[in-house]
């Protein structure tokens, strides 16, 4: 049995022959057969005559097809994923206030919710926490989660089956989809194609969607212009990097509920400050942490978590440096890094040179005046009126802010 | 004496973790047995240069969890060319799915998108994950941030290298697997005048095994001074 018709075809390839010499040495007189097949062996069997760790082995009955359970009997959201182990901060709260509405109200006030944002930011535990909601409220809702990916394998393997009229029905038939990272969808024609008319289905009665991408709907590559100005046509909400608070918060929350810890204050600071990027990579350094303190028996103290996670913020200190902000900041603006050392003051040079400025002092350790040295040889006062001038645009302009998160994002990964 | 040819055999060792030389890696090895009894973390990435038993250790996984009647896949991904991005579908039904080499998939996009997939198939899952890669998840130089992001949501854990008395147990284990001698005085003037590489040390063992073999002598100083003479 093979997991799949690329194991099946390798196996056939390189082992088949092999095979039929040794069931020849047998000598059973045509009394033993070599048969491959896609599917699994039973559990209890394959533990006597389970393959060796080869690519690929057997697979589960239940679980070979990989097709999504049946609606009616097994939910597709993840219940660990609620409003209740959500942190909410100021980079997530609008996207928040409507997911809680549309899981208090689906179909009727924001249809669709388009939830944008870079990766590991809570964009699916939003998406979860809206169709966990609905089903509290309602239990025999018809939700279904799929990832983009999950939308088009289900698809394809429809049309090779011949299911594709089962398939659309099932899509069509619900009373919230929720399609994770359509991006994803990008240059698959047939696939935008069969969304497009779920969508049409779904929005004509009144059922809701949600959808999440890593970008604005009208700048995600790949995709028709009747999809992107379809998902424009409900609430469109973006979730925001976390800021220092919102980070330290989400670490005490996933101490809590991942490992029943109450992480002291300073260390959920100090891993806050080191990683930046996103929820995920903060999960990552709390799991090293507790996983470390668990095998040492040792107390989690600062010294500790800057032992555990020594190679991730040595990699980090290596690319964060003034030099390369400084060639990160030119390279996006499409300015030369000697521009932002000069002392010309017009806008197109002074307002990356400030966003330049306050990521460094952001991202690095280094002191204000040495931040100033390194620009060009500034007062740290410049430094100073930098970091609050773009602490204030990052609230007024989108631009800004949107350049400025782009930047932090780059750097901190 | 008359040199005795040795049979063109190589010993074909499947590794487990309980003969893999620990050295400063206690850690990992509890993470890696936490995984497989289910109080640990379910997706673990091990990162270390080659020659730090990443792949020992991954296949050493596969064969505990086969122990425990548990189903699991070794993933190679540093035959990708011989293999197709096709052979992940269909993988999360398994116990454990163990990706070494990770960084060869990097920047190729359609196994960068196929891993990516067989992530999201497993996250509602109870499957294990176990990659391993030359360095961790946020210096891959991968396509997909997606990926990277769900990568480090695990535990990432860094192979220390062997010290000088782990490369002795290193060399002692590769030497009794093959049923060969290797007195603690030979096994240290081995280590003072070779590479002290990991894989250089194996392929150390393997040579003196042959010669020792082939001259039906058993490993002396000066036999193995003539042999590293040799080159």
């Amino acid at each position: 049995m093979a997991p799949n018709a690329f194991v099946l075809d390798w196996v056939k390839k390189h082992y088949l022959e092999q095979m039929r010499g040794y069931v020849i040495d047998l000598g059973q007189d045509g009394a033993l057969k070599i048969s491959l097949e896609i599917g699994s062996a039973p559990r209890s069997a394959a533990a006597a005559a389970s393959a060796s760790p080869a690519p690929g082995s057997t697979l589960d009955a239940e679980k070979r097809a990989g097709r999504l359970p049946s609606l009616a009997t097994k939910p597709t959201t993840n219940p660990d994923f609620t409003f209740g182990s959500f942190v909410e901060g100021k980079s997530n709260q609008l996207a928040r206030a409507a997911s809680m509405q549309i899981g208090d109200n689906p179909g009727r006030v924001y249809n669709p919710l388009f939830i944008y944002g870079g990766v590991g930011l809570g964009k699916t535990h939003l998406m979860h926490a809206v169709g966990n909601r609905i089903l509290r409220s309602n239990p025999s809702a018809q939700v279904l989660y799929m990832h983009s990916e999950g939308f088009v394998a289900e698809m394809v393997k429809a049309l090779q089956h011949g299911t594709i009229d089962n398939f659309k029905r099932k899509m069509r038939s619900v009373n919230a989809l929720l399609i994770d990272d359509v991006q994803f969808f990008a240059g698959k024609e047939r696939s935008q194609e069969e969304f497009f008319h779920t969508f049409n289905a779904l929005f004509e009665s009144q059922q809701q969607i949600i959808l999440t991408s890593d970008r604005f709907p009208k700048e995600v590559d790949g995709l028709e212009d009747r999809l992107k100005s379809r998902f424009g046509w409900g609430l469109t909400v973006a979730v925001e990097p976390p800021d220092l608070e919102t980070r330290v918060a989400i670490l005490n929350s996933k101490a809590q509920q991942l490992f029943d810890l109450e992480l002291p204050n300073e260390v959920a600071f100090f891993i806050g400050k080191r990683v930046r990027s996103n929820v995920r990579e903060l999960e990552g350094a709390l799991r090293r942490i507790v996983a470390n303190a668990h095998f040492t028996g040792r107390p989690i103290t600062i010294e500790f978590a800057k032992e555990a996670l020594r190679d991730m913020i040595a990699a980090q200190d290596k690319l964060v440096t003034i030099d390369n902000i400084q060639r990160t900041v030119a390279e996006y603006y499409k300015i030369r890094t000697s521009d932002l050392l000069s002392a010309r003051r017009s806008r197109t040079i002074a307002r990356p040179r400030q966003v330049a400025m306050t990521l460094a002092k952001e991202l690095t350790n280094h002191s204000l005046p040495e931040i100033g040295e390194a620009f060009g040889g500034r007062d740290h006062t410049t430094v100073l009126y930098a970091t609050r001038k773009i602490a204030e645009l990052r609230d007024s302009d989108h631009r800004v802010k949107e350049d400025y998160n782009n930047l932090l994002r780059t750097l901190s990964n | 004496m008359t040199r005795q040819l040795p049979l063109a055999l190589t010993l074909r060792h499947e590794p487990h973790l309980e003969d893999f030389v620990v050295g400063r890696n206690e850690a990992v090895i509890d993470a890696l047995h936490r995984a497989l009894d289910g109080s640990g973390e379910r997706i673990v990435f091990l990162t270390g240069p080659s020659d730090s038993g990443r792949s020992h250790l991954l296949m050493g996984q596969c064969s505990a969890a086969q122990a425990r009647g548990l189903q699991s896949a070794y993933v190679p991904l540093a035959q990708h060319r011989d293999l197709a991005p096709a052979m992940l579908d269909g993988l999360e039904g398994l116990d454990l799915i163990a990706i070494d080499d990770v960084q060869c998939a990097a920047a190729n996009l359609p196994w960068e998108q196929a891993l990516f997939a067989l992530f999201n198939r497993c996250l509602d899952r109870e499957t294990r994950l176990l990659f391993s890669g030359d360095r961790g998840p946020a210096a891959l130089p991968l396509c997909l941030p997606d990926l990277r992001s769900r990568l480090a949501s695990g535990l990432t854990l860094a192979l220390k290298p062997l010290d000088d008395r782990g490369r002795l147990a290193l060399l002692q284990s590769v030497a009794a697997r093959h049923a060969l001698a290797l007195p603690d005085e030979v096994a240290r003037y081995v280590l003072t005048r070779s590479s002290r590489d990991p894989g250089d040390l194996i392929d150390i063992v393997q040579r003196l095994d042959r010669a020792s073999l082939a001259e039906q002598r058993r490993l002396t100083i000066p036999f193995v001074r003539d042999l590293l003479h040799q080159g």
